[in-house]
C-alpha cells in the first residue's frame, strides 16, 4: 500500500547550515510516527520541508504517492488539501483579525469545498470534534486560552480532511494539564478520523503515549527508527540511550535510582558537523572507526529496527550504556 | 579568597537556629487596568539550610510571583504583605539599599532564559568579575582565579578561555551554567532557581540538575526551585509546595507527595503526565481552567474543577491542615491514603 508520507534522502541547507542532511522516512496510512530530537536536530525543518513550507535542497517528498518535492506554488495548492501542519505556538499562527469560524473555514474556502452553508456546517462539526462549542466560532483568537487556541489550530488543520497531519511541538507551549487534554485530543481524532501523523516533539513521554513508531534525529540525520515499544524498552543507538536516560521521570524512587548517561559537550554546529558518525565526539563508547566512517541507517535484529551505529551488530546487539528505564 | 568555600560557608551558618528562610502569610496583589489581581494569597513555607524546596504549579498559580516577592523584585504596582525572614533579617522591612546587598550576596536568582539576564556586550569574565568586585571586593588576579574556579564548579570545560567569550558565543546550556556561576559567586545562602532548565534540551538539563545538586555539597547553598516539571521535582527536591490559584494547597516531602498526595489537584497534576501504561484510557485531564482572582474567595478555589467538590467546599475557605498522610493539605475532602497492600 502506498504510504501517506514518503521522504527519501531529504536535504535542506540554509546557506552553510546543514539543517537536514539526508533523511529517509515513511509514515504509513493512518500511522503515527514520532520524530524526536533536541533543538538543532533539524526535526522542525524536516516538518516544514515535508509540508513544503520550505524549498528542498535535495531529495524527494511523496504524499500518497504524489511527488510534491519540486512542484510550484500553483500546482501545489490543490494538493495541500491532503496535508497540513500545526505549530507549537497557536497564538502566532492564528490570524488575530479572523474569527475562529473564519480561521477553521479558511482551508475549505481556499479549496472551494462545498457551498457556503455546507462550509458553515462543516466548521461546526470540526469545532465539535476538537471539543469547542459552536459559539466559540464567533470569537477571536485573543479571547481564547492557550489550550483553546491549539484546538482551533487543530480544527483548521483538519477541516479539509487531510490524510496527513504534521504536528510540530503542538503541546510544548502549554501547561501540563492542558497538554494532557491536547494529547488526548490528537490521539482521539487520529483514531476516529484515521489520518497519518508525523508528530514532532522533544517530549519523550508524549511520543511514548501517542506514536506507533519513533524516529530519533541528531544533527540533521536519523540515528534510529523503531516501533515504540522496542525503542523505549531497548534503545539501540547510544544517543537514543542517552536521551532516554536524561529525561527525568516523575517518580522520585525510580528517578533517583536511575543511571543517567551524561554526555560530554553539547550538540556541535550543523555548519561543520563532525566526520564519520556525527555523534562520535560525544559518544561514550565511540571507537576509531566512528570518527572515520559514516554509519549507514540499516535494519538490525529480528524485527529489522533501523540503526545508524557501527557498534550495533546485525543481530541487534550492541553497547548498553545503562539500563534506560 | 584562599580558604576552601565549604569551611567558609559552614562558619557563616553556625549562628542559625531556625529555618534559613521563613515566609509567612505572603500575599501579592497587582494593581492593573482591569482592577486588582490577587497573585499570591497568604503563602507560608520555610526553607532549611541546604534544603531543596520546590514550588510547583501551572502558569498563573503564583509560584514565580512568590519567589520574586521574597526579594522584592516585583514592579511597583505590586502590593506585598506578610513577612519574609532570611536568617535574622526581615526582608520586607529592609531599606532598598540594604536589600541590594542581600540580593546577590545572601540570595541569588537564576532565571529561565539566561540570554536575557546576561549583558550581551560584556565578556563572561567581566560580568563575573563585576559580581566579585561589588559583593566581595575581589580584584585583579584573585578575581580571575575565583572566576575560573566558579566556571569549573558549574562544569564548564576550558574555563579560562570561556572567560574571554561573549554570551552569544555560548550555547544555551553553557549560558545557564554561567548564570549559575554568577549567582553562586558570593556563596549565597539561598539560590532561587526559577524554571532553570525549562528552556533547555533534556541532555543539557541533566547536566544543570547535577550542578544544582552539587551546589549543596560544594558550597552549602539551599535552593528554592520554581518549576512545573514533576520529573525535575522528582530528581532534585527534598520537599514540595504545590500551589494553585495563588494558594498553597499541599506541602510534603518529595517521596510522600508522589506516593501519598492528598489534594485532588495534586493528583490531577501527577496524572496529567502521559503514562504509556494507561495509554488505552488516555491521559486523565483536569477539566476547566485556573481562575484569575480579584480577591481571596471564601471557598476552595479548585472546587469548580474538582470531582469531589460539594457544598462544604464552597461554604468556607479550607485551611491548610495535616491530612490523611500526615502532611498539610488544603482540602475538606482529601484523598484517602492508598492501600499499602503491595
Amino acid at each position: 500500500m502506498t504510504p501517506a508520507l514518503e521522504v527519501v534522502d531529504l536535504v535542506k541547507h540554509f546557506g552553510a547550515v546543514r539543517a537536514v542532511d539526508g533523511v529517509t522516512l515513511t509514515v504509513a496510512t493512518g500511522e503515527v510516527v514520532g520524530l524526536v530530537g533536541e533543538s538543532g536536530s533539524g526535526k522542525s525543518t524536516l516538518g516544514r520541508c515535508v509540508t513544503r513550507l520550505e524549498q528542498l535542497t535535495d531529495g524527494t517528498v511523496r504524499i500518497n504517492g504524489t511527488d510534491i518535492s519540486r512542484l510550484g506554488r500553483r500546482r501545489l495548492r490543490p494538493l495541500r488539501r491532503d496535508f497540513n501542519i500545526v505549530f507549537q505556538d497557536p497564538a502566532s499562527s492564528l490570524n488575530p483579525r479572523m474569527t475562529v469560524a473564519e480561521i477553521v473555514g479558511e482551508p475549505l474556502r481556499l479549496h472551494r469545498i462545498g457551498s457556503r452553508a455546507e462550509r458553515a456546517r462543516r466548521v461546526d462539526t470540526v469545532l465539535d470534534q476538537v471539543g469547542l462549542r459552536p459559539e466559540v466560532g464567533r470569537r477571536y483568537p485573543h479571547e481564547l486560552s492557550g489550550g483553546q487556541r491549539q484546538r482551533v489550530s487543530l480544527a483548521r488543520a483538519l477541516s479539509a480532511g487531510p490524510s496527513l497531519l504534521v504536528a510540530d511541538e503542538p503541546t510544548s507551549a502549554l501547561d501540563v494539564s492542558v497538554q494532557a487534554a491536547v494529547l488526548n485530543l490528537i490521539g482521539r481524532l487520529q483514531s476516529e478520523l484515521g489520518f497519518a501523523c508525523l508528530f514532532i516533539t522533544h517530549d519523550l513521554a508524549a511520543v511514548e503515549f501517542l506514536a506507533q513508531r519513533v524516529a530519533v534525529m541528531y544533527l540533521g540525520q536519523l540515528v534510529e527508527v523503531a516501533d515504540r515499544a522496542s525503542l523505549f524498552r531497548a534503545p539501540r543507538h547510544p544517543y537514543t540511550q542517552a536521551l532516554l536516560s536524561a529525561a527525568p521521570v516523575p517518580d522520585p524512587a525510580r528517578q533517583r535510582s536511575r543511571r543517567r548517561i551524561v554526555l560530554s559537550g553539547e550538540v556541535p554546529s550543523p555548519v561543520s558537523p563532525p566526520s564519520g558518525c556525527r555523534f562520535h565526539p560525544r559518544c561514550p563508547v565511540a571507537t576509531e572507526v566512528c570518527a572515520r566512517e559514516v554509519p549507514e541507517l540499516r535494519p538490525v535484529g529480528p524485527a529489522g529496527e533501523l540503526v545508524a551505529c557501527h557498534l550495533v551488530a546485525d543481530d541487534g546487539t550492541g553497547p548498553r550504556l545503562a539500563e534506560a528505564v | 579568597m584562599s580558604e576552601p568555600g565549604t569551611a567558609w560557608a559552614t562558619a557563616r551558618r553556625s549562628t542559625v537556629g531556625g529555618p534559613l528562610l521563613e515566609v509567612a502569610d505572603l500575599s501579592v496583589r497587582f494593581r492593573t487596568e482591569d482592577g486588582p489581581v490577587l497573585a499570591a494569597d497568604q503563602v507560608s513555607f520555610t526553607v532549611a539550610d541546604r534544603e531543596v524546596l520546590a514550588l510547583v504549579g501551572e502558569s498563573g498559580c503564583g509560584k514565580s510571583v512568590t519567589a520574586m516577592a521574597l526579594t522584592r523584585l516585583l514592579p511597583s504596582n505590586a502590593l506585598i504583605t506578610g513577612s519574609v525572614r532570611l536568617g535574622d533579617r526581615s526582608l520586607l522591612d529592609l531599606p532598598e539599599a540594604r536589600m541590594r546587598d542581600v540580593r546577590g550576596r545572601d540570595v541569588a536568582y537564576v532565571f529561565q532564559e539566561p540570554m536575557t539576564s546576561l549583558n550581551p556586550v560584556l565578556t563572561v569574565g567581566k560580568q563575573l568579575g563585576e559580581v566579585l568586585r561589588r559583593h566581595q571586593a575581589m580584584r585583579g588576579r584573585t578575581a580571575d582565579r575565583r572566576a575560573t574556579e566558579l566556571l569549573e564548579l558549574v562544569g564548564i570545560p576550558l574555563p579560562s578561555r570561556r572567560l574571554k567569550e561573549y554570551p552569544h558565543q555560548l550555547s544555551g546550556g553553557m549560558r545557564q551554567r554561567v548564570m549559575i556561576a554568577m549567582a553562586v559567586a558570593c556563596q549565597p545562602r539561598l539560590l532561587v532557581a526559577d524554571e532553570p532548565t525549562t528552556a533547555l534540551d533534556v541532555t543539557v538539563q541533566a547536566g544543570i540538575l547535577d550542578v544544582l545538586r552539587d551546589l549543596r555539597t560544594e558550597i552549602g547553598t539551599a535552593v528554592l526551585l520554581i518549576t512545573h516539571d514533576l520529573g525535575v521535582v522528582a530528581d532534585l527536591a527534598d520537599r514540595v509546595v504545590v500551589m494553585y490559584a495563588g494558594r498553597t494547597i499541599e506541602e510534603a516531602g518529595t517521596e510522600a507527595l508522589f506516593a501519598r498526595h492528598s489534594h485532588p489537584y495534586t493528583r490531577g497534576l501527577l496524572e496529567a503526565v502521559p503514562d504509556p501504561e494507561r495509554r488505552a484510557g488516555g491521559i486523565r485531564e483536569i477539566p476547566g481552567r485556573v481562575p484569575t482572582l480579584r480577591s481571596s474567595p471564601d471557598e476552595c478555589t479548585f472546587a469548580d474543577r474538582c470531582q469531589r467538590a460539594d457544598s462544604l467546599c464552597r461554604a468556607r475557605r479550607p485551611e491548610l491542615l495535616p491530612g490523611p498522610a500526615g502532611h498539610p493539605v488544603r482540602c475538606v475532602h482529601p484523598l484517602p491514603l492508598p492501600e499499602v497492600s503491595r
